[in-house]
């Protein structure tokens, strides 16, 4: 009797102490994937779209969001990832602008989903952060997120270029939107109706519609009036697109 | 009795069955020889992050002394008279001090070797158009090039196998049993890991940001740091710092800089590689750290000094499709202002790193 309980004991412990570290059957996977448009349009980098009386021919846009979540049925946060940065530098063709930048995370619990909630731009945790703080193959390392003279992060950056006078030469006018500060962020929390059930992975789409972002009052801003938010004098409109961006990511 | 029995048959069942797939240790020719690999630290300077590394190729101070070895031997080219320190010379800031460098064959490229100060904080793929992704990758191209080295890997490989010395600092860098398990990527991660051990980061301007005591900047100094990281001053703005920010003044971005006319456009850089017409024109923002000693400039090395590096951006830039938004209005410095920005420059200068073997040709 003694040897089949030991042996039984031995069984067990094999098996126990071989198992990889499987995570709960209840652990969903997700991909978050974030598309921009201008207006009903893919942004696709390099195409003409209207703008005003121009023509607009978008170079970057890239940003960081940071402290994602979901917002479970019962008010429960579960963090999903601290800092990504979604940079559409790679959208040069409709394919590409369609495909989205992706980030998947796994280990999340199943269950019923009402929001999905994130800082665009880095929550105050962040401040006084430089990418000396990080390893260099992290999101918050890259030199040209970081504004030595400033002292802080850039959060985003949108760049365009207008044909204004339709000679065919798109450098007439341009803008440099570039987002940063030390309150340069906007919590944004967009509904959704998502319900992990542990059995694949679930896609949820974020998308932001550029033509919307820059606008002051409801009209689309002149770039021959503001060609740059990073000066003193312009710094106000790094906030006015922060406030528009704050509402305009929508979620499915 | 029985009791010792099964739980020792239990012990020797679980050590077994957890154990990972290796093969069973058979002493091989170097199992005499020691291998306990020791960890390099690899410098962190003021405002640098901390340099990520690849999980299967952590620099030790035994692969970097083989790396550093195998960078400045020629026993990597066809005819044994080229070493990857050919191209990258530790007096021209590791590049070659030419506008495009030349193999064993006398075959130019069609590009300037690019500096490998710093390498190891290049991100967004190497080279001028980003087109492979790492040193590991990088390291094994140039030996198989017909116009680099124009040697095959398998003959380069015999060599080192075959070699008195290499196989057994293989041993102690990477653990080989026998001098048969040496292979081209084994190489080429030594060779990386001595490339991410090339730091250089102790120039005037690194002194300010230190906050050395002993530092002062001169005026002209001080009025170009202003003009290129945008502050306030009544010189014109630069902007430099758009494209070559950060601690080592590289953004690691791909920029259409104006050199060429859309019509005169010989080499399509990034185009090259992403097969974008947006990026027709691109290429990488190089860091600008010991930038006084890596003339000529630009990736195909047209511009033979640093002042006419200044003239350009001030005074020369084409305007085409894809230039770079942030160079769309000319700045059209004066003199004065291009002595400022030029004072700067070269305070990036450092030169310290050519007193340190660690840097220098150890066959010398």
């Amino acid at each position: 009797m003694k040897n089949i309980s030991l042996y039984t004991l031995f069984i067990v412990l094999i098996f126990g102490s071989c198992t990889p570290d499987e995570g709960s059957i209840t652990d969903s996977d997700i991909t978050l994937k974030f598309k921009s448009f201008y207006g009903s349009d893919l942004l696709v980098l390099g195409e003409t779209y209207n703008y005003l009386d121009y023509e607009v021919r978008f170079d970057k846009f890239k940003y960081i969001i940071s402290n994602i979540e979901l917002i479970d049925e019962n008010n429960a946060l579960h963090a999903l990832s601290d800092v990504e940065l979604i940079d559409f530098k790679d959208s040069a063709s409709e394919a590409v602008a369609a495909e989205g930048i992706t980030f998947s995370y796994s280990g999340v619990p199943s269950g019923a989903y009402k929001a999905i909630r994130f800082d665009f731009g880095l929550g105050l945790e962040y401040l006084g952060k430089t990418p000396a703080d990080y390893s260099s193959d992290e999101v918050l390392a890259q030199s040209e997120l970081f504004w030595n003279s400033w002292g802080n992060y850039i959060i985003g950056k949108l760049e365009a270029r207008f044909d204004a006078n339709n000679d065919g030469n798109f450098l007439d006018e341009t803008f440099q939107y570039h987002m940063g500060g030390d309150d340069a962020f906007r919590t944004v929390e967009a509904p959704i109706e998502l319900n992990l059930l542990g059995d694949g992975l679930t896609e949820l789409e974020l998308s932001l519609d550029i033509s919307d972002i820059v606008k002051l009052d409801n009209s689309l801003i002149d770039p021959a009036v503001y060609s740059e938010t990073h000066t003193p004098e312009n710094n106000w409109l790094i906030d006015e697109l922060l406030d528009n961006i704050q509402t305009l990511f929508t979620a499915n | 009795m029985k009791k010792f029995y099964f739980l020792g048959l239990f012990a020797l069942s679980f050590i077994l069955s957890c154990s990972p797939d290796d093969e069973p240790v058979v002493p091989g020719e170097f199992s005499s020889i020691i291998y306990d690999p020791q960890t390099y630290d690899i410098p962190q300077p003021v405002g640098f992050s901390k340099m990520a590394q690849p999980a299967n190729n952590i620099a030790t101070v035994e692969g970097v002394d083989l790396g550093h070895l195998l960078f400045f031997d020629p026993i990597l080219s066809a005819d044994s008279t080229l070493s990857c320190s050919g191209c990258h010379l530790p007096e021209f800031g590791f590049t070659d001090g030419n506008s495009v460098s030349t193999g064993i064959t006398n075959i130019a490229g069609s590009r300037s070797s690019m500096s490998l100060i710093n390498i190891g904080y290049v991100s967004n793929g190497l080279f001028w158009d980003g087109g492979i992704n790492n040193l590991e990758a990088q390291a094994l191209m140039p030996v198989e090039d017909p116009i680099e080295m124009a040697a095959s890997w398998p003959d380069i490989v015999e060599r080192i196998r075959t070699h008195d010395v290499y196989p057994e600092l293989f041993r102690k860098a990477f653990g080989i049993e026998s001098r048969s398990d040496i292979d081209k990527f084994m190489v080429a991660k030594a060779i990386a890991q001595y490339e991410r051990s090339i730091v250089s980061a102790n120039s005037r301007y690194d002194q300010y940001l230190s906050d050395d005591p002993n530092f002062e900047f001169e005026d002209e100094e001080f009025e170009g740091l202003l003009m290129f990281f945008d502050e306030p001053t009544a010189a014109a703005d630069a902007e430099c710092f758009h494209c070559h920010g950060g601690a080592n003044l590289s953004s690691n971005e791909f920029f259409n800089n104006g050199l060429d006319a859309p019509e005169d456009l010989v080499d399509l850089g990034r185009e090259n590689i992403t097969g974008n017409e947006f990026d027709r024109g691109k290429f990488r923002a190089a860091s600008l750290r010991n930038l006084e000693l890596t003339a000529p400039y630009m990736h195909d090395g047209r511009i033979l000094d640093l002042e006419s590096v200044v003239d350009f951006y001030s005074d020369s830039i084409h305007i085409s499709g894809n230039l770079d938004v942030n160079l769309s209005e000319p700045i059209n410095l004066n003199e004065e202002e291009k002595g400022y920005l030029l004072a700067f420059l070269r305070m990036l200068t450092d030169t310290s790193y050519l007193s340190d073997p660690h840097f220098l040709n150890p066959f010398e």
